[in-house]
């Protein structure tokens, strides 16, 4: 159980000001990987407070970050052991660290995957 | 208009307008020669006002500034400013139709010339002749004026200098950055509000003081960092965020010239 779990992390872009309202970019290592994963880690406050800066009813489409509800280093580190699942092979840790390699061309090849897949199944019906 | 227009006929005749025909000829030679390099739009315009074809630059002067708008006014032969134009009096300098005016009585006061009734008999109310300079400002065309004005009117935009572009440590890893075209087109955007003049830290999302007059500016797509000195804004550093070792170089590289270390301690 020890694979995949977080190993140690440190922040890209110095380190929060404020821990309730800011982002940080994360560098994480796991264990039994030593490639580093990069995750945004933003709070709930610096969302709204970006919301109301500019004016905007919504967070303009970006790629994914974690939201937690304070930037210490002992709530980082809870929230990416959720994200480094073992079983799940750190499934939410890769997703939000690759989103940012993908572009359309990957994300119609996966969605004319699923629509094959889907489109089996209906023929097997 | 006709009125003015004959006016303008018999101005010919007087005494008072024999030293004023010279000059006119010359500004209207210098003035046509302006107007057909740059606003051809302009000569037309001045002929349909007339009402009249365009006739040679000796005689276009009194007829045209007689004339009420639009043709009435485009013999202007340079900006009020430059002082070029022995004729302009009296009005303000953004009224250039007043050098018009002002061109049929050389004696260059409002009633010590010839024929001061031109000036104030002009049809041309003055908020119309306003708009007129608006639509027709001959002055946006003359090179010199453009350089004089620059050189007068200093641009509030901040300055902004981009030094990573002669970092040679930095080179690789923006080069690398900008290849990409989402960093490329954001970097784009983000000048733009630099030159807007908001300040780095509201740009992007959440971006970071660094101290030193440091700013981390966190891009959708890239990570860039900015110095504000005097208020002169230099891009020191640009990384692609999906390129974990070019944004360790610009960690080393901001720790090793600016001592800003924007890659803490792990935990």
């Amino acid at each position: 159980m020890k694979e995949n779990q977080v190993k140690s992390f440190y922040f890209m872009g110095g380190v929060p000001t404020d821990i309730y309202n800011g982002t940080v970019d994360v560098f994480v290592t796991l264990e039994g990987d030593d490639f580093e994963y990069w995750v945004e880690i933003t709070t709930p406050q610096a969302l709204s407070f970006h919301m109301e800066k500019n004016k905007e009813n919504f967070i303009e489409p970006g790629y994914p970050c974690i939201i937690v509800h304070e930037l210490t280093p002992l709530v980082i580190r809870e929230a990416l052991e959720a994200f480094t699942v073992d079983k799940e092979d750190a499934f939410w840790l890769k997703l939000y660290h690759l989103t940012v390699e993908w572009n359309i061309n990957d994300l119609n090849t996966i969605l004319d995957r699923h629509k094959k897949r889907l489109q089996d199944e209906e023929n097997e019906d | 208009m006709f009125g003015k227009a004959q006016l303008s006929s018999s101005q010919s005749s007087s005494p008072n307008f024999g030293n004023q025909e010279v000059h006119q000829r010359l500004i209207d030679d210098r003035e046509f020669n302006l107007l057909e390099e740059n606003n051809q739009q302009v000569i037309l315009a001045k002929g349909e006002g007339q009402g009249n074809p365009i006739t040679p630059p000796t005689n276009r002067g009194l007829s045209s500034f007689s004339t009420p708008p639009p043709g009435g006014r485009p013999s202007q032969p340079s900006p009020p400013t430059t002082g070029r134009n022995p004729f302009i009096y009296r009005r303000t300098p953004r009224v250039v139709d007043q050098g018009l005016n002002a061109g049929a009585n050389p004696a260059g006061a409002d009633n010590g010339g010839g024929a001061p009734e031109f000036e104030e008999n002009s049809p041309v109310p003055n908020k119309e002749q306003s708009q007129e300079s608006k639509n027709y400002d001959y002055r946006s065309n003359d090179p010199q004026n453009k350089k004089k004005s620059k050189d007068q009117c200093p641009i509030d935009q901040p300055e902004l200098n981009e030094s990573f572009k002669s970092n040679s440590s930095l080179k690789k890893v923006t080069k690398r950055a900008l290849r990409n075209q989402h960093v490329k087109r954001e970097y784009t955007r983000m000048l733009k509000r630099i030159g807007e003049g908001v300040d780095p830290m509201d740009i992007g999302q959440n971006s970071t003081n660094l101290g030193g007059g440091l700013v981390y500016v966190r891009g959708r797509h890239g990570r860039y960092t900015i110095k504000t000195n005097n208020g002169v804004k230099d891009v020191v550093g640009i990384a692609y965020r999906g390129s974990r070792n070019d944004m360790k170089t610009l960690a080393k590289e901001m720790k090793k010239s600016y001592n800003v270390n924007i890659k803490p301690g792990g935990y």
